[in-house]
């Protein structure tokens, strides 16, 4: 780019120059930064502010400064972030694939254990289940076949014909839902 | 910059530079404490707190203008430095990687105050004859008040003049005209190109010449 008039650089100072036209002007800057500065008359005005503002100024209680960047940098990381160990999973990386179907492995196992297990504890309640007879001398023969369960028991008094099942005798009194109604009519006597 | 204060900047902080870049200096590098730093080493950032304080917090103060914030975003910045030091690859310099990092609490800091004052501009942060001069956090009491009266005088003509550019205008004019980066050093702290850095520079000194002038 030749030297750019005035308007260009009036229009690159408002940052009004866009595409082709900015990155000529942005190059041509950049090789006569010198001279454009000089041209413009800069350095009076550099000077005036580097006077002005200082470049360093200590912050004051500097010493406390200094304690308390050190207080929250130890409080943020307790050891070094550079020294910083890696976290146990991170360090042992490698082992975790293998680990994981070792696990699957084992659970699989566990599984089929669960199973025969479960069969096991089936057939043990066949041969250990026990049914209750108050009545002397009665034995109980618990059988499971094809999902069903019979319990045979033997030993027990023969049933009289007399005995009206129908109407809920036991063969020892009254059954309860007589004896239920007999003390309700007896209520309103 | 002109040659004169190319010269009497070199001379006055030659010693801070000597030791910043290692050629010379009678302390370690700044590439040596860091790399201290970075294998753990806290003595050595605190060193690199203590000679980089100064810098950036004057650089946040001017931004601001707020003594006691500016204490603690400068707080913030060096603990962010240090939190990513691991990262830090001496591609810049550390001072300049320090600038980008204070550059970004700043910004963050500024952007949350406007949304919490919903959009409006604190006038009270940026006049600084309401800051009481008896305040713990006030600037320091000139030693020869005669001669500080006219620099204090034209000194509050500047920031008055400064705080009326953008940030982004402002924050180029003080890294480049107080902290005498150069155009590439600027444009990595402030993540933009050379081009847009010489553009704001350009544009801000005009307005400030104008701004002075009235």
């Amino acid at each position: 780019m030749n030297n750019p008039d005035e308007s260009t650089i009036q229009n690159w100072l408002k940052g009004e120059l866009e595409g082709n036209e900015l990155k000529q002007m942005e190059a041509w800057a950049e090789e006569n930064a010198a001279e454009l500065e000089a041209k413009m008359g800069w350095d009076a005005l550099g000077d005036e502010i580097s006077q002005a503002l200082p470049s360093e100024q200590e912050p004051p209680y500097a010493d406390f400064f200094n304690e308390r960047v050190k207080h929250h940098a130890v409080e943020l990381v307790e050891t070094s972030p550079a020294t910083k160990a890696a976290p146990l999973w991170k360090r042992f990386n490698w082992i975790l694939t293998p680990a994981a179907m070792a696990g699957m492995a084992f659970c699989f196992y566990l599984g089929t254990r669960i199973d025969q297990d479960v069969a096991t504890s089936e057939q043990s309640a066949a041969v250990l289940e026990e049914v209750y007879t108050p009545a002397s001398g009665v034995h109980s023969e618990v059988l499971h076949s094809g999902g069903i369960t019979v319990i045979v028991l033997d030993g027990l008094d023969e049933i009289p014909d007399t005995l009206d099942i129908a109407s809920g005798e036991t063969g020892h009194g009254l059954s309860p839902r007589m004896m239920v109604k007999t003390e309700r009519e007896n209520l309103y006597f | 910059m002109n040659i004169s204060r190319q010269i009497t900047s070199n001379f006055l902080m030659g010693a801070v530079a000597s030791e910043s870049t290692g050629n010379g200096g009678d302390g370690p590098t700044d590439q040596m404490l860091v790399q201290r730093a970075q294998s753990g080493d806290y003595r050595a950032f605190d060193q690199l707190v203590t000679r980089h304080r100064g810098k950036v917090y004057a650089m946040i103060v001017n931004m601001i203008h707020n003594d006691a914030d500016a204490w603690d975003l400068a707080q913030d910045a060096f603990v962010k430095a240090w939190k990513a030091l691991p990262k830090f690859e001496h591609r810049a310099q550390f001072s300049t990687w320090l600038f980008r990092i204070s550059h970004n609490v700043v910004y963050d800091w500024m952007r949350k105050k406007k949304v919490r004052s919903e959009g409006e501009l604190d006038d009270q942060l940026l006049d600084s004859s309401r800051i009481d001069s008896a305040a713990r956090t006030a600037p320091k009491i000139p030693t020869r008040p005669d001669e500080q009266l006219v620099q204090n005088e034209r000194r509050e003509e500047i920031e008055k003049a400064l705080s009326q550019l953008s940030d982004e205008h402002r924050e180029t004019i003080l890294l480049r005209e107080v902290q005498g980066m150069e155009y590439t050093e600027i444009a990595d702290i402030m993540e933009c190109s050379k081009g847009t850095v010489m553009s704001r520079l350009f544009y801000a000194r005009k307005k400030l010449q104008t701004l002075l002038k009235s």
